[in-house]
């Protein structure tokens, strides 16, 4: 009996029953490294791309030109947050967690450059591809619809009736010729690879 | 406003129940799902409670991008899920289908395109305070009033 | 659910060390993102004791506790014929006396002194034994990893080529195997991946649950086999 009434004392004290219908944990805040969305900084961006080639996700990052210059925007849905395209930024024009104090402190990069490759026995030599490149487009604007071209300077054109690549170092991975393609005839590689920034210098 | 209607909506404030479906995930989402159970987000004390029956649920946690043979069983398990009821996308994959959503993969997403989604928690996976602050959020929308709605 | 928070306490390590709790994307070709700063592992060693004393209690709940072993001895066996005949891998393999640690093998697993936990029942119970005491070997080989790390760049830089290879390597549930080819920019052309639980679940299907008498003792038993659904439906 005195245990009854121990007990009823015991629960309907106001501050056990207050805390038993309306105690909640703390809201748990995610911790100052946790990489998340990439988020911009003040920073201005130049539009090199390299966050959208460095990107492992289909769809993540674009790279968007707006009123006053470029500005990335990352779409949640489908970034992963890796933060590859951080890291890859050589402007730092995005930050998450704390991976741009980490590179610094570490001097580590990533280099990337771009191979184009021609498949010859599927390329129709359409020249699609020479014509698409908004590389090509802007060194030479007088761009024949078949991919001639008279400059020297372009990364590819028609030669001959087929394509050659005469400066592959300026592509910029963008892959407009790849979906330009109708037969899938060029690739184009992004080769990246992590290095210290004192070994690159070097 | 009738009094059944007021106790009705204090007591689904109180009483969510889940179910979540995998429908061909990396185990990633699953596992971050089965972290809300642990005892630092103890997601019984918002009064949701997780069992795998899709008769009894109210909320269902959709996990992972399509595989088409999940397409025509999603569809069944949606279907019996009693009214009121509302799915929830977690993670990438069934939103955007992440990293599968390329050429020459089996899958088939996003999830949309099959039952209606009301939420979306996007992440690779997200964090167990993000997949709780969204079923939080997105069940008393659904649920408050749900009667007076229907008229 | 206590093992679940001694999980967060883990996860809590990888999120300082990485960034992120799952989906690390921590390794490149060639190196690692973020280097490990010394106040990081002070960090996690103190956290290594914490989870080494929470998992001595869950383990001496398991090991002493009567329920448990009522419920696991002798449920569910598998002997070392049946284990080496379904080409069964992991603990699940350790668990019934043969001897398949790929670790074992590996250069810098032998220079960390590292030796194989085994158990001869092959029951239900020796099969939790051996993750448990895995548990406590992954903690000294952390502890032992980080007293040696050296100082020096964390990325040398490496690229894919054209190739083909086939490797094999020790996951949490057993032997991991990807094969993956790549044309010459390191592209993958062709990948196949052998899953542990392909043949863990194929074994409890044959040998394990053969002589089960109860309904109850089947779901156990399956468990056991620590089988990882994802890895098998695709």
């Amino acid at each position: 009996m005195r245990s009854i009434v121990y007990y009823l004392r015991e629960f309907f004290r106001p501050e056990w029953v207050r805390k038993f219908f309306f105690a909640k944990t703390a809201p748990l805040v995610a911790p100052s490294y946790f990489k998340d969305y990439p988020s911009l900084t003040e920073k201005e961006c130049t539009g090199c791309l390299t966050c959208m080639m460095i990107c492992p996700a289909p769809g993540a990052i674009a790279v968007l030109h707006k009123k006053d210059g470029w500005e990335p925007e990352i779409y949640p849905g489908h970034c992963i947050r890796c933060g590859l395209c951080v890291e890859a930024c050589p402007e730092g024009v995005l930050s998450s967690g704390r991976i741009l104090d980490v590179t610094r402190r570490d001097k580590t990069a990533f280099s990337s450059w771009y191979r184009l490759q021609v498949d010859d026995t599927l390329c129709m030599r359409c020249g699609n591809c020479c014509v698409s490149c908004p590389v090509n487009r802007e060194i030479d604007p007088q761009l024949a619809g078949t991919g001639t071209s008279a400059s020297d300077e372009v990364i590819m054109r028609i030669e001959g009736g087929r394509v050659t690549i005469l400066h592959e170092e300026k592509c910029t991975g963008c892959k407009t010729c790849e979906n330009n393609c109708p037969n899938r005839a060029i690739r184009v590689a992004r080769m990246v690879e992590g290095v210290h920034l004192e070994e690159a210098e070097a | 406003m009738s009094i059944l209607q007021d106790i009705k909506n204090a007591v689904r404030s109180r009483s969510i129940h889940v179910a979540y479906v995998d429908v061909g995930s990396c185990n990633g989402c699953d596992i971050e799902v089965l972290a809300c159970l642990a005892p630092r987000y103890d997601i019984e004390q918002y009064g949701i409670y997780v069992h795998n029956n899709p008769r009894e649920a109210d909320v269902l946690l959709v996990i992972g991008s399509v595989t088409p043979q999940w397409v025509d069983k999603l569809r069944d398990i949606w279907e019996k899920i009693p009214e009121p009821k509302v799915a929830v996308a977690i993670g990438n994959c069934p939103i955007s289908g992440c990293v599968y959503a390329r050429r020459g993969t089996l899958t088939t997403p996003p999830v949309e395109n099959y039952i209606p989604i009301a939420a979306q928690v996007p992440g690779c996976p997200p964090r167990p305070t993000e997949i709780l602050s969204a079923i939080l959020s997105v069940a008393p929308l659904i649920y408050k009033d749900y009667e007076e709605k229907q008229r | 659910m206590y093992l679940l928070n001694t999980r967060e306490t883990v996860l809590d390590n990888l999120e300082r060390l990485t960034g992120s709790r799952i989906n690390t994307a921590y390794m490149i070709p060639g190196g690692v993102r973020f280097d490990l700063l010394p106040e990081d592992a002070a960090a996690m060693l103190a956290d290594l004791v914490k989870v080494e004393g929470e998992m001595r209690r869950h383990t001496g709940m398991f090991e002493t506790g009567p329920l448990i072993a009522l419920r696991s001895k002798g449920i569910g066996v598998m002997d070392r014929e049946e284990a080496i005949r379904a080409h069964t891998v992991g603990p699940t393999a350790r668990a019934s006396g043969v001897v398949c640690d790929l670790r074992l093998r590996h250069p810098t697993y032998r220079e960390l002194g590292f030796t194989q936990v085994t158990r001869t029942e092959g029951d239900n119970f020796a099969r939790i034994m051996v993750r448990f005491q895995e548990v406590f070997q992954s903690i000294d080989l952390i502890r032992k990893c980080i007293d040696s790390l050296p100082d020096g760049p964390i990325r040398g830089g490496g690229l894919c080529k054209a190739g083909e290879v086939s490797y094999g390597g020790e996951a949490p549930r057993g032997e991991l195997t990807y094969s993956i080819k790549t044309d010459e920019y390191g592209r993958v052309v062709d990948i196949a991946i052998r899953t542990p639980s392909i043949m863990n679940i194929e074994a409890c299907a044959h040998s394990m649950i053969r002589d089960v008498t109860s309904i109850a003792d089947v779901t156990s038993t399956f468990i056991s086999s620590d089988p990882c659904i994802a890895c098998n439906e695709r």
